[in-house]
């Protein structure tokens, strides 16, 4: 007999087999109750965490039934302390209910526990949120139901908000079947499965879905699950996305896959100031501020009546965004991220202000399924010359030592190099420093795009590169997110900032869109060999290596050897 | 009408007195704000009363009472519904009201002590809640409604003494047994409080002067500690807050016959009727796991040592840390650690646990060596979990009640069984009893009842000692048990000796290596191989696997352990190929290590005649005259080698003198060496 795919650990992870014959089976019984922490090649990590159990009694799932499914998976016994500690966490879930009194629609917080009552009748944190007292009950004001929620879950208690959500002024379209190329259009399965996950197993205005994060990698569709959200809920929508690319992009997008007319689709930007059924803004614009240091857009949450708001790269939200998101609990909240890693670690705050995360998938495994393309990663070290290395040594502060490794001029020769080994793809040079990238568009005749450049100038780069009129394209950091090129097949990341795991990702995330021959995709990181570039560059791959991505360390001389450009590099070892 | 409340009807106020209860109740509510001005204004005597109360908890004859006030006070009082009058023509009995009175009163002098006490009452939201689950009607003034409710209570005192337990009875019984009130004193302090007493770990005093001075809030604090119920929501109260309220006299009587009826009526208990209770939610986690667990906190210890206090225990935080790693109780760590302390697992150096070289080197040796102190080593441990009291009990157990409680255990197949029961059953066994008796024949003249009540503590010592060995489980609150797998074993086929050489077993399993610088080790793999992935690695998860996570931090610091990575590589070398990250990532942790050499000292010899140079370099042929300086040699010589050069010297004759550079030159040698340091010393710490 096969023993069980999952070993319980009791720090509530779980490990998981990957080559079990029930992997499928395990996978999708854990992702009910527990997070997927990382996904390497043989043992893929969940873990069970208060809030993942609360999704789980969200979803209908009962402590008996995530207690029963777990020691069906698992291969041994589980330790009586674990059970505790599971039944007491999910045992929380439905203490606290938000919801509205029939007769007055005043919001109202009631707690089944006597004990917790009094406790939060004293906690001056969570006090500060009620209005008053209406018997047993709180009374909560609109405005503080977010905050509130926030704060209840950071004392260890959910809130089951039964309060529902403002269904919008409504709008409805649909999706095409097919898109304005004529090429078939549907949701993929894993696409169903995120809008089914967002929206709850029963869509009414008082169900609990609804609102909550949904993680999939770069390049596998995360704008098509945002518009398969709003044709389901069929009402305004207010779409916050990272710059001004991204939003023309959704634009773009919407007007390809749906039947949206242009005139319904407005663009809340620096530069115009639309406000349609499906509004498109940047997070900038609507954190700009007045010289009285007040946020003149916020009105835009507001004063109109959205059904949806959608945060497009969730992960970048920024803490103002975030602190009028606590306000905005009375109306859907999706979130979409590649990369739920902030580096501030403020991860669980956009759980408990968006919402949980509803849905995510491992990377490899789209991969696998031919949804994202196959990449190689390689990581280059070049030496540094004497006289560097000497002001590299020398430099006493930090930040300037690590430039003076990712500026190292011998970077250009492997740049070279890379582009005649890779004359058919299309290709992104990716850097953080501007004399960087600048010196290197200049040597190499090659365009650059940067933060300085106008939007138009960009827009026109961009559509050469998919339209095949420019093969190469310099970028800054302003390439790190929401830059939809899926003709790039191979970028090369000369610099970058310091261990940033998520901008790795990020950047690995533009050649992730399904190629249309071999797809496979290139991702070279050039680094200075011996110093602080290369460290942190192992801490930046952290994120990839846990999502099963294997980087092939080589030598400079591997890639500027005499010997033919076409002589393949070695591949990472098989998995 | 139960019997108890038929001993209890002469107290149920049928009759009243010219003040009675129900025309008390019968007056029209008064306002809060009269209510107060009334306390206060009568403050002083009532203060009086309620210090003698206070002393005496029972009733106070009339008479008494009024020697501490006047007649009309206590009418006064009474019309308040502060004092309650009992019926008795003869003699009226004066019954203080509970104690919140007296913190109504005196809660403006803010003093700490009658807070804590007062504390202990209920709010008048709670009264209400309390009055309305016992059917009382709810006039609209406190005092009147707290009367109602002591009348009440009193009446549930007699039918709570039915659901005793045995302990609790006997207590209660030889209190009884006192003649005067330091017995009725000794009722409330020995059954009543201590009765709380057991359901917590200290009281509501103990909690509110634990507080930090000026922090902290004492409410939310005894709330938590449940000392305090909620005002509100559903109640689902015990009768516990009501120790504070006290038991007239009149009703010893009564409470006597309860508990002769109440011994009366226990049936025999018999194993076929222990019947089995629900699984416990903790268990105390030394039974089936005790193997497992030691294992665990045995691989932890590679790089996570436990320390000693100055006072010979095992330091907290570090438990605790090492607690949280495991998800174990503290407690049950503590006695883990205790238990591989004296099994040789774990050894005592510099104050630190660590695992043992001797058990690393060979595990079999070290148990056959624990094995051969059987049965002192065994005992010596059990006994430092159970302390002073517990070595008592158990210099005079007998084995055949030991072997009964197994043997009970086990007819219930493994099945969750009240303690209580089960200690009952053994004790109402009369042969068994009797096999006792003889075991313990110098207890012959103890009544049967007092051996009973010996035999107690025994029992439970007992059953943790069979818990020790992982004869069986208990729960944390020690309320149930059930036999272990390993009972049968430890009875019939083998000793617990051969049942912890379970541990020393290493079977060589695979490990799995991840390309995200994880390797996942089995913990039944040998002490060993889990302490080189400790040393070059650091656990993440522990479990039935060991998850490891290296870093190129925790490489070196492998690296400068073992002076190579050979150990780890062989190790991993048997379970494939590493994934490619790790190996370059090892690579360049290699190449990189010692790219600086720091050597730890070399000594300088300077001779005050040039042919002593040579001398030395007779001895010491690694001694190498030192550049630019005359008579000057330097030896890189390790501190150990060192010695042996100086002993030869002397043995040929010379008289050298060792002096450590932290020393610097004394004196005493100033005068003859030269005032500055030497360049070699003046150089150091910029040697590179």
């Amino acid at each position: 007999m096969t023993p069980s795919p999952c070993i319980v650990q009791s720090d509530l992870s779980v490990l998981l087999e990957v080559d079990h014959p029930d992997f499928e089976k395990a996978r999708e019984g854990l992702s009910r109750f527990a997070e997927l922490v990382k996904s390497p090649e043989r043992i893929h990590t969940y873990r069970i965490t208060p809030l993942s159990l609360w999704n789980a009694m969200a979803a209908g799932l009962s402590k008996e039934d995530i207690l029963a499914s777990l020691e069906a998976l698992s291969r041994y016994s589980l330790g009586s302390n674990l059970k505790t500690d599971i039944l007491e966490q999910a045992g929380r879930y439905g203490k606290l209910i938000l919801e509205r009194d029939p007769q007055d629609q005043a919001l109202v917080l009631r707690s089944s526990d006597p004990m917790l009552s009094l406790r939060l009748g004293k906690s001056e944190t969570i006090q500060s949120c009620f209005r008053g007292r209406r018997g047993d009950a709180f009374l909560v004001d609109d405005l503080e139901r977010g905050r509130l929620k926030h704060r209840l879950i950071k004392l260890g208690y959910p809130v089951r908000d039964l309060a529902g959500y403002t269904p919008g002024h409504p709008f409805s379209f649909t999706l095409r079947q097919q898109d304005r190329s004529g090429q078939a259009f549907g949701l993929r399965p894993y696409q169903s499965h995120s809008v089914e996950a967002f929206l709850g197993p029963a869509m009414s205005a008082k169900e609990e879905g609804g609102n909550g994060v949904v993680a999939l990698p770069c390049g596998a569709g995360k704008t098509v699950v945002g518009m398969a959200v709003m044709e389901r809920l069929a009402c305004h929508t207010l779409i916050l996305a990272a710059n001004i690319t991204a939003l023309r992009q959704w634009r773009k997008e919407l007007l390809d896959k749906t039947d949206i007319p242009a005139q319904s689709i407005g663009e809340y930007s620096g530069e115009k100031k639309e406000i349609k059924p499906v509004t498109l803004a940047t997070y900038q614009v609507v954190t700009y501020t007045s010289s009285d240091g007040s946020f003149i857009h916020f009105p835009l949450f507001n004063n109109e009546d959205w059904g949806l708001i959608i945060y497009d790269e969730v992960h970048m939200l920024p803490a103002p965004v975030f602190q009028f998101t606590a306000s905005l609990q009375s109306r859907r909240r999706l979130g979409l991220t590649g990369t739920l890693i902030r580096e501030d670690g403020k991860e669980d705050d956009v759980f408990s202000l968006i919402g949980p995360k509803r849905f995510d998938m491992p990377w490899k495994t789209l991969e696998a399924a031919g949804w994202v393309a196959q990449a190689q990663c390689f990581e280059i070290r070049i030496p540094m010359s004497d006289d560097l290395m000497l002001a590299y040594v020398t430099e006493p502060q930090d930040q300037k030592r690590f430039r003076i490794a990712a500026e190292n001029p011998a970077k250009m020769d492997v740049i070279e190099a890379l582009l005649q080994r890779h004359p058919e793809e299309k290709i992104l040079i990716i850097g953080q420093y501007l004399n960087q990238l600048k010196l290197v568009a200049q040597r190499l005749e090659i365009p650059i795009l940067t933060g300085s450049s106008s939007s138009s100038l960009r827009e026109e780069r961009y559509r050469e590169f998919r339209q095949g009129r420019l093969g190469r394209l310099v970028v800054s950091s302003i390439a790190n997110v929401a830059l939809d090129l899926p003709e790039a097949s191979c970028a090369i990341q000369i610099s970058g900032r310091f261990g940033s795991r998520q901008e790795e990702a990020q950047r690995l995330g533009r050649i992730l869109r399904p190629k249309k021959d071999s797809n496979i995709a290139y991702f070279y990181t050039i680094v200075s060999a011996a110093t602080e570039e290369q460290s942190y560059a192992r801490h930046r791959q952290l994120f990839l290596a846990e999502q099963g991505y294997q980087y092939t360390i080589l030598p400079a001389q591997a890639i500027l050897s005499p010997e033919p450009a076409s002589q393949p590099l070695p591949e990472p070892a098989a998995a | 009408m139960s019997f108890l409340s038929a001993c209890l009807a002469p107290f149920a106020f049928k009759e009243t007195p010219q003040k009675s209860l129900s025309a008390l109740e019968a007056r029209p509510s008064l306002k809060p704000d009269q209510a107060m001005r009334c306390y206060q204004n009568l403050a002083p005597s009532l203060r009086k009363l309620f210090n003698y109360f206070l002393r005496r908890p029972l009733g106070v004859s009339w008479q008494e009472a009024g020697q501490r006030a006047e007649p009309h006070v206590l009418f006064r009082l009474a019309d308040l519904g502060l004092l309650v009058l009992l019926p008795d023509r003869q003699a009226p009995c004066l019954v203080a009201a509970p104690v919140e009175y007296c913190f109504l009163i005196t809660r403006l002098d803010r003093d700490l002590g009658t807070l804590v006490s007062a504390l202990t009452h209920y709010k008048e939201e709670t009264l209400s809640a309390m009055a309305k689950r016992r059917g009382l009607e709810l006039p609209g003034h406190r005092a009147w409604l707290a009367a109602a409710l002591y009348r009440a209570i009193v009446q549930g005192l007699g039918r709570e003494a039915g659901q005793l337990d045995d302990e609790e009875a006997e207590i209660l019984e030889d209190t009884l047994d006192e003649d005067g009130e330091a017995g009725l004193k000794d009722l409330e302090d020995e059954f009543l409080n201590s009765r709380i007493a057991r359901r917590r770990s200290a009281g509501p005093e103990d909690l509110i002067l634990g507080l930090e001075h000026g922090n902290g809030d004492p409410i939310a604090a005894l709330l938590d500690k449940g000392f305090l119920a909620a005002d509100s929501g559903p109640i689902n109260y015990s009768w516990q807050p009501d120790y504070d309220l006290f038991v007239p006299s009149e009703i010893k009587t009564p409470l006597k016959q309860a508990l002769k009826i109440r011994e009366r009526s226990q049936s025999s208990l018999t194993l076929a009727s222990l019947g089995t209770e629900p699984a416990p939610q903790k268990t105390s986690a030394y039974a089936e796991t005790l193997w497992f667990n030691l294992r665990r906190i045995i691989v932890t210890s590679y790089s996570r040592s436990l320390k000693m206090t100055k006072g010979g225990s095992l330091g907290l935080q570090p438990l605790r840390k090492m607690a949280a790693l495991l998800n174990i109780e503290v407690e049950a760590l503590n006695f883990y650690a205790l238990f591989l302390l004296h099994a040789q697992a774990l050894t005592m150096n510099k104050d630190e646990a660590v695992p043992n070289p001797g058990f690393l080197k060979s595990p079999q040796d070290a148990w056959k060596e624990a094995r051969k102190r059987w049965p002192g080593w065994v005992m010596k441990v059990y006994l430092l979990q159970e302390s002073n009291s517990a070595r008592r009990r158990f210099a005079s157990q007998p084995m055949v009640l030991r072997r009964a409680l197994l043997d009970a255990l086990m007819a219930k197949n493994g099945q969750w069984v009240s303690t209580k029961k089960l200690t009952d059953c053994i004790l109402n066994d009369k042969k068994l009893a009797q096999k006792i008796q003889n075991q313990i024949s110098y207890q012959w003249y103890m009544e049967p009842r007092q051996i009973r009540q010996w035999l107690k503590p025994i029992v439970e010592a007992n059953l943790d000692f069979l818990g020790f060995f992982g004869a069986l489980e208990r729960d944390s609150a020690k309320l149930v048990a059930r036999a272990g797998p390993f009972a049968r074993n430890l009875l019939e086929n083998s000793t617990p000796q051969e049942a912890l050489a379970l541990l020393s077993e290493a079977p060589s399993l695979r490990l799995i290596l991840q390309p995200n610088l994880e390797v996942i080790a089995p913990l039944e793999m040998g002490p060993k191989e889990h302490k080189i992935l400790n040393d070059f690695g650091r656990i993440v998860s522990l479990e039935r696997v060991v998850v490891y996570s290296f870093s190129a931090e925790s490489l070196y610091k492998g690296i400068a352990f073992f002076g190579s990575a050979e150990p780890l590589e062989a190790l991993l070398a048997g379970s494939g190929p590493l994934p490619h990250a790790f190996s370059a990532l090892l690579e360049e942790v290699k190449s990189r290590a010692g790219e600086i050499r720091i050597v730890p000292c070399f000594y300088v010899a300077q001779m005050r005649q040039a042919h002593l140079g040579k001398a030395l370099q007779a001895i010491a042929p690694q001694a190498k005259p030192l550049e630019g300086a005359a008579n000057v040699y330097v030896l890189e010589t390790p501190p150990i080698e060192m010695h042996s050069v100086i002993e030869r010297l002397k043995k040929k004759g010379y008289f050298p003198l060792v002096q450590s550079p932290k020393a610097g030159w004394d004196s005493h040698q100033s005068s003859r060496y030269p005032q500055a340091p030497h360049p070699i010393f003046a150089n150091q710490g910029r040697i590179f």
